[in-house]
C-alpha cells in the first residue's frame, strides 16, 4: 500500500481537527502501567525458570560428576548404599498412590459435587456445606496427614501402609475435586438442561445423559490437576509414615515410600551423592507433574470449544 | 426456496388476477355481441352476472391486503402486489362498463348509425385489454408501450364516431327541424354513451399496461 | 359494487384459506387456559389469561418485552416448575386434562409437548445422538428403528440433506440456523402432540430465519405449534391465530392473525402493532 503524501489534500495544513486534543500524558500512563503489570507477570515465569535451571544443573551434575546411571536409577529401589540406591520403588508407590487416591477421591468428590450443584436445595445447610468445603481446601496438608495417622494408621490399626497414604491424599484433594467439579457443572449452560427436560427427560436422565458428558472434560481436568498436587505432597505422607524408602510396595497393604518422601529422605543425607540422587528424583517428579498438567491442558483445549 | 407459503400466495394472486381478466374480457365480448345482435337475454345475463366479477374483485382485494398486512412485501414483490391491486380495480371498472353496454343494447330500438362500426371499436378495445393482461402475465414491458400507442387510435376512432353522431343530429335539425323525438334522444345518448364507455375501456387497458410497466421495470412513464 | 347485496364484510380474507389447504377443518381445542395466573415471587407475570389454542395450527404470542408471553409458553409444559419462585393459579388443560393436577407428572407432560428454545441448545453429542436423545430417554428406542426415526425427524426439520453425510459429527459444529433445526428435529423425533417455540428465530440471521419460518408452516400440518415471537411481522407471516399480550401479563386480544393485523378489536392492540406503543 502506498502512502502518497503529495496527493493528500490536507497534508500542507498545520491545523488538523485534533490539534486541540493532547493525549501525551495519558498514553505515557498507559505505557507505565503496562510495564508494571508485565514485570509482575514475568516475575513468576523468571522464578520458575530459575527453579528449573537449578534442578537441571543438579541433575546434570548428578549425571556427570557423581556418575548416577539413569538405568540404575529407574531399575533399583532405595538403599542405604548410595551406589545401589534407585527410584523404582518410589515411582511404583507414587503411581499406585495416585490410582488409589483417584478412585477414592473421584467418586466421592464428583458425587458430592453433583448433589450440591444439581440436587441440593438452596438453603442454609447447603451453603454451610459449601463454605466448609471451601475451608477444607485451605487446610494445611499436614493436618490431613495427622488425621490419617490418628484415624487409620493407629485408630483402626492399618499401620503405615500405602492405602493409608492414599486415604490421606484423597481427603486432601477431595475439596479441590468437589469445587472444580462444581465449577464444571455450573459451566454447563442451563439451556442444555432445559433442552433435556423439555424433551421429556427425568432429572437423572438429564444429569447422566447431558450434564455429566458436557462437564466431563472440566471434571477430568480438575481431577488431574488435583492429583498433580497430590503427587508432590510430602507432609501427609511423612505423617502417615511413608518412610520405608528401601523397599518396593507391591500392593495397597504394603509399607511404602513415595517419590516426594524418597527425595526428602535423600536430601536429608549428608553425602553429596544422595543430594544429587534427590536432584535426579526431583527432575523425575517434575516430569510427572508436567505430564499431568499437560494432559489437563490438552483436555481443556480439546473440549472447551464445545461449551 | 425461502418463504414458500408467501411465494405460493404471490403465484395465486397472479393467477386470480388473470382469471378475473379472462372473465371480464369474456363479458365485454358478450356485451358487444349483445349490442350487435340486440339479444336481450344475453344482455340480461351479463347484467345479472356482474356480481360474480365484483366477488372476484373483493376476493382479490382481500388477497392483496392480506399480503400487505401479513407478509411485508418489498421491492419487486411490493410493486407486483401494488400493481395487481390497481389492475383489479381497472378490471372491475371494465366489468361495470360491460354491464353498461349490455344495458344500452336492451334500450336500443333502431339502427341509426350504420356508418359507425361499434363492433370494430369494441373488438379493438377488448384486444387492448387482453394484450395488457398478457403483458402482465408475461412481465413483458415492450407490449405495454404498444398498448399506450394503440389507445391514441381508439381515441381517434371514438372522436370520429362522436362527430358522426353530432353531425347527424345537426343535419337532422336543419333538414326536418325534428329534435324532440323521444326515440331520437334515446338513440343519440345511447350511441354517445356507448362510444364513451368503449373509449374508457381503452383507458383502463392503458392503466393496466402502465401498472404492468411499473411492476416490471419500476418505470412510471405510462402512469398519469 | 352496486349489485353486491349480501352482508359479507367488504374485505374478505382470501389468502390464508387458499394457501394452507390442510387447515380447513374446524378448530379443535387442544390447549385451554382458564383464568391462569403465574407469579414469580410476589410479581404477577401472567394475569388471568383464558385462551383456547386450536389443534394443528400455528398460534403466535406477541407483545412487548416482559409481557409474559414466554412465561405463558413455559407454563404450558410446566417448565416453570424449574424455577422455585414460580407459582401457578387457575387451570391449564391439555386435551381436557388439567396439567397442574397432582397426578400429572411434568416429565410425562413434556413427552407430549415438545419445546424449542430461543437460543439453539444442541447437546455436545453427535447429530444422530442429539435427535435420538428424546427417543432414548422416553424409552422409545426399542420400539422403532432408531436410524429411521432420526432420518424422519431430520427430514421433517428440513435438515437431512445438509447433515446426512455427517451424522456422527458433533451437533455443535453446525451453523446457528442448522443447530436450531437440529433442536427442532430433537423436539419432534419422539412425536409430541404440541410443539412450543420460544422465539426460535430471534438468534438467527434472516436466511436461517426464513428457513425456520417455512419449516413452521410445514410442521403445522402435523403438529399444533405455539410460537412466542417478539417479531410481530414474523407472527403475521407464519401464524393462523395471534394472541397479543401487553405489559402486566394480560392477554388483550386473541383472534385470527388476519383480524389482528388488519382489523384488531382493541385499541391497545392497534397501537401496539402500528408501533404507537411498546
Amino acid at each position: 500500500m502506498s502512502t502518497d503524501t503529495d496527493d493528500a489534500p490536507f497534508a500542507e495544513s498545520e491545523e488538523t481537527p485534533f490539534t486541540d486534543i493532547d493525549l501525551g500524558w495519558e498514553h505515557r500512563k498507559n505505557r507505565i502501567f503496562l510495564g508494571i503489570i508485565f514485570a509482575a507477570s514475568m516475575f513468576g515465569v523468571v522464578m520458575l525458570a530459575l527453579l528449573l535451571l537449578d534442578v537441571v544443573t543438579d541433575f546434570y551434575r548428578g549425571q556427570t560428576e557423581f556418575g548416577i546411571s539413569l538405568i540404575d536409577f529407574f531399575t533399583r529401589d532405595g538403599s542405604r548404599r548410595q551406589e545401589l540406591a534407585g527410584f523404582r520403588g518410589a515411582i511404583v508407590a507414587s503411581v499406585m498412590l495416585m490410582i488409589f487416591t483417584a478412585i477414592l477421591a473421584f467418586f466421592v468428590g464428583v458425587g458430592s459435587a453433583i448433589y450440591l450443584e444439581e440436587y441440593a436445595p438452596d438453603n442454609r445447610v447447603t451453603r454451610l456445606i459449601e463454605a466448609n468445603l471451601a475451608n477444607l481446601a485451605g487446610v494445611p496438608s499436614i493436618v490431613y496427614g495427622l488425621l490419617a495417622l490418628a484415624a487409620f494408621v493407629n485408630g483402626i490399626g492399618l499401620g503405615p501402609i500405602l492405602l493409608a497414604g492414599a486415604i490421606a491424599l484423597a481427603l486432601l484433594v477431595m475439596p479441590i475435586i468437589i469445587v472444580s467439579t462444581q465449577e464444571a457443572l455450573r459451566a454447563v449452560p442451563d439451556s442444555m438442561r432445559n433442552g433435556s427436560y423439555a424433551t421429556g427427560a427425568t432429572k437423572w436422565q438429564t444429569i447422566r445423559g447431558v450434564v455429566l458428558p458436557a462437564a466431563m472434560p472440566g471434571i477430568m481436568t480438575g481431577t488431574i490437576l488435583a492429583l498433580a498436587r497430590a503427587i508432590g505432597e510430602t507432609a501427609p505422607l511423612i505423617m502417615v509414615g511413608a518412610l520405608f524408602t528401601n523397599r518396593i510396595a507391591w500392593g495397597p497393604f504394603d509399607r511404602f515410600s513415595a517419590m516426594p518422601t524418597q527425595i526428602y529422605n535423600w536430601a536429608a543425607e549428608p553425602e553429596p551423592h544422595f543430594i544429587h540422587l534427590a536432584a535426579t528424583g526431583i527432575a523425575v517428579l517434575l516430569a510427572f507433574l508436567f505430564a499431568m498438567n499437560g494432559i489437563a491442558i490438552y483436555l481443556r483445549n480439546k473440549y472447551e470449544r464445545d461449551l | 426456496m425461502a418463504r414458500n407459503d408467501y411465494r405460493r400466495q404471490l403465484a395465486e394472486l397472479r393467477e386470480s388476477v388473470l382469471e378475473m381478466s379472462e372473465l371480464v374480457c369474456q363479458r365485454l365480448r358478450k356485451a358487444l355481441e349483445a349490442l350487435e345482435t340486440k339479444d336481450d337475454d344475453l344482455a340480461e345475463r351479463i347484467i345479472a352476472g356482474d356480481h360474480e366479477i365484483n366477488r372476484l374483485y373483493l376476493d382479490l382485494e382481500g388477497q392483496c391486503i392480506d399480503l400487505f398486512a401479513l407478509q411485508q412485501p418489498v421491492a419487486g414483490d411490493l410493486r407486483f402486489i401494488a400493481a395487481s391491486f390497481k389492475i383489479s380495480t381497472d378490471l372491475e371498472r371494465i366489468g361495470d362498463l360491460a354491464v353498461n353496454l349490455a344495458e344500452y343494447s336492451q334500450r336500443a330500438e333502431r339502427d341509426r348509425y350504420t356508418e359507425i362500426d361499434i363492433g370494430y371499436i369494441g373488438t379493438q378495445t377488448v384486444e387492448m385489454v387482453e394484450e395488457a393482461m398478457q403483458a402482465y402475465a408475461d412481465d413483458d414491458p415492450e407490449t405495454t408501450r404498444d398498448i399506450a400507442a394503440l389507445d391514441d387510435e381508439i381515441d381517434a376512432l371514438c372522436e370520429g364516431a362522436s362527430e358522426v353522431v353530432v353531425r347527424d343530429l345537426l343535419e337532422l335539425e336543419a333538414t326536418t327541424g325534428v329534435t324532440g323525438d323521444e326515440a331520437l334522444i334515446e338513440d343519440v345518448s345511447r350511441m354517445l354513451l356507448t362510444i364513451r364507455d368503449l373509449e374508457r375501456v381503452g383507458d383502463h387497458a392503458v392503466n393496466i399496461a402502465a401498472r404492468t410497466l411499473y411492476m416490471v421495470e419500476n418505470d412510471d412513464e405510462l402512469i398519469y | 359494487m352496486s349489485t353486491e347485496q349480501n352482508n359479507e364484510p367488504i374485505i374478505k380474507t382470501g389468502v390464508q384459506n387458499v394457501a394452507i389447504g390442510a387447515r380447513d377443518r374446524p378448530d379443535e381445542t387442544v390447549l385451554e387456559a382458564t383464568n391462569l395466573d403465574v407469579y414469580y415471587g410476589d410479581e404477577r407475570a401472567i394475569d388471568d389469561v383464558s385462551i383456547e389454542i386450536p389443534e394443528t395450527k400455528v398460534t403466535a404470542m406477541i407483545g412487548p418485552s416482559g409481557c409474559g408471553k414466554s412465561t405463558f409458553l413455559r407454563s404450558i409444559n410446566r417448565m416453570n416448575d424449574q424455577i422455585d419462585a414460580a407459582r401457578i393459579d387457575g387451570d391449564l388443560y391439555f386435551q381436557g386434562k388439567n396439567v397442574y393436577d397432582e397426578d400429572v407428572d411434568p416429565v410425562a407432560l413434556r413427552r407430549k409437548i415438545g419445546m424449542v428454545f430461543q437460543k439453539p441448545n444442541p447437546f455436545p453429542k453427535s447429530i444422530h445422538d442429539n435427535v435420538a436423545y428424546g427417543l432414548r430417554v422416553q424409552g422409545k428406542d426399542d420400539d422403532v428403528n432408531l436410524d429411521e426415526a432420526v432420518e424422519r425427524a431430520l427430514r421433517a426439520a428440513a435438515l437431512w440433506d445438509e447433515v446426512k453425510d455427517k451424522l456422527d459429527s458433533s451437533g455443535l459444529d453446525l451453523s446457528g440456523g442448522q443447530q436450531q433445526r437440529l433442536c427442532i428435529a430433537r423436539a419432534i423425533a419422539p412425536d409430541p402432540e404440541v410443539l412450543l417455540m420460544d422465539e426460535p428465530a430471534s438468534a438467527l440471521d434472516p436466511i436461517a430465519t426464513s428457513k425456520i419460518e417455512d419449516l413452521i408452516a410445514d410442521l403445522a400440518e402435523e403438529y399444533t405449534v405455539v410460537i412466542v415471537t417478539h417479531n410481530m411481522q414474523q407472527a403475521a407471516r407464519i401464524s393462523d391465530k395471534t394472541a397479543v399480550f401487553l405489559t402486566g401479563g394480560e392477554l388483550v386480544e386473541f383472534d385470527d392473525t388476519t383480524t389482528i393485523f388488519e382489523n384488531p378489536d382493541d385499541n391497545r392492540v392497534e397501537d401496539y402493532i402500528t408501533g404507537k406503543f411498546g
